[in-house]
């Protein structure tokens, strides 16, 4: 099978590289202090570090409680997101979809694309992954409202 | 030889692009676009996901290229990258239903079929394959890669992946023996056309 060697090459679209700059920006680091410039009052300085330090320690504390908050919610919501999901597998697995469900199953891939690394290690960044399987269990509710007797209604809405 | 295998990026340029420079990353694109673009294109045979696959194997590359330990295995690095973003796209269960159903429909399939024109028949042929069947052939008959780290890839046995090869090679070679009919002899319609000509006249 020589011949699939031989199979020319495609160029991707023009705007991808693009895309790429945009997903691969970093924010430009900040200039150093212009030492010379700088006149230092030292009792101000003194003030403005405790001040510094106390809320360090306030926002340390409070991103403590409520990276626990959800960090505790989350198997509840893999939980239930995963049951959603087993639902709908054996509901209707040959079903044919229409353009809002496409929809729907497109942002639950981005989304699981999103969650990939968060899985392996939540308790990296338990808020963003709690937002995320949240998220993924409100989409797999539209989803299964697809497969609801009603699903032809004009009424019924998608959440993203 | 894989298109991969014929592409050299300088080690200075390695070493710049992992140090975070932009102009190098921009030289490592301009000089591997299109071969991880082909690869995810025959492996996925769907444009959006060959840009989508395209793109996140560029940014991972970007955002890796300081762990790069050996320049000369660059290129071959990038093309693991861009493989296993293939096969993330093919085994996850969102876009292992949204790809039958670009597929299933009649219609749509036609307009696919259409939009592929310009890479003659093999390339369709070859996105006729079921996509699994699909990765074995291209993997082991372009990329060169063995059975046995097919096997590894895929999660299954080498006897699978030589089955599947098998299974390729002949449905290739069965496309190519009836589309080179068809061709040898032009007022004679394929068979389906000709099953539609029978109903039309016999109706």
């Amino acid at each position: 099978m020589t011949a699939l060697r031989a199979l020319p090459t495609a160029a991707p679209p023009a705007e991808a590289w693009d895309e790429i700059e945009r997903r691969t920006r970093v924010a430009p680091r900040r200039r150093p202090l212009d030492r010379a410039g700088a006149k230092l009052d030292w009792r101000w300085a003194g003030v403005a570090s405790a001040a510094a330090l106390a809320l360090a320690i306030g926002a340390v504390a409070y991103e403590r409680l409520g990276a626990a908050r959800a960090s505790a919610q989350i198997p509840a919501l893999v939980a239930r997101s995963q049951s959603l999901e087993r639902q709908i597998a054996h509901a209707r697995p040959d079903v044919r979809w229409g353009d809002g469900r496409a929809a729907v199953v497109y942002r639950l891939a981005d989304l699981d694309r999103e969650l990939a690394p968060l899985a392996l290690d939540p308790v990296r960044d338990p808020r963003r992954a709690e937002a995320l399987w949240r998220q993924r269990v409100v989409l797999m509710q539209s989803l299964s409202e697809f497969d609801a007797p009603d699903a032809s209604s004009p009424s019924r809405t998608v959440a993203f | 030889m894989s298109a991969f295998e014929r592409i050299h990026v300088a080690a200075d340029v390695v070493a710049a692009l992992g140090a975070g420079d932009r102009a190098a990353a921009g030289e490592v694109y301009r000089a591997l676009s299109s071969v991880v673009y082909t690869l995810a294109l025959r492996l996925l045979a769907d444009r959006q996901l060959a840009n989508e696959v395209t793109q996140d194997t560029f940014v991972e590359v970007i955002e890796r290229a300081n762990t790069v330990e050996s320049p000369a295995a660059f290129v071959g690095w990038v093309r693991s990258i861009a493989v296993n973003r293939c096969l993330m796209k093919l085994r996850s269960p969102w876009h292992r239903r949204r790809l039958p159903w670009t597929d299933g429909d009649a219609h749509d399939h036609g307009a696919t079929a259409a939009r592929l024109d310009g890479f003659g028949d093999l390339e369709r042929a070859l996105r006729q394959l079921p996509s699994k069947t699909r990765f074995v052939v291209w993997m082991h008959d372009v990329e060169g890669y063995t059975h046995g780290e097919i096997a590894l890839l895929t999660g299954k046995t080498e006897s699978y992946s030589k089955s599947q090869l098998k299974r390729a090679h002949a449905r290739l070679l069965a496309w190519h023996t009836e589309n080179d009919d068809g061709r040898s002899n032009a007022a004679a319609p394929r068979d389906g056309v000709a099953r539609i000509a029978d109903g039309g006249a016999a109706g």
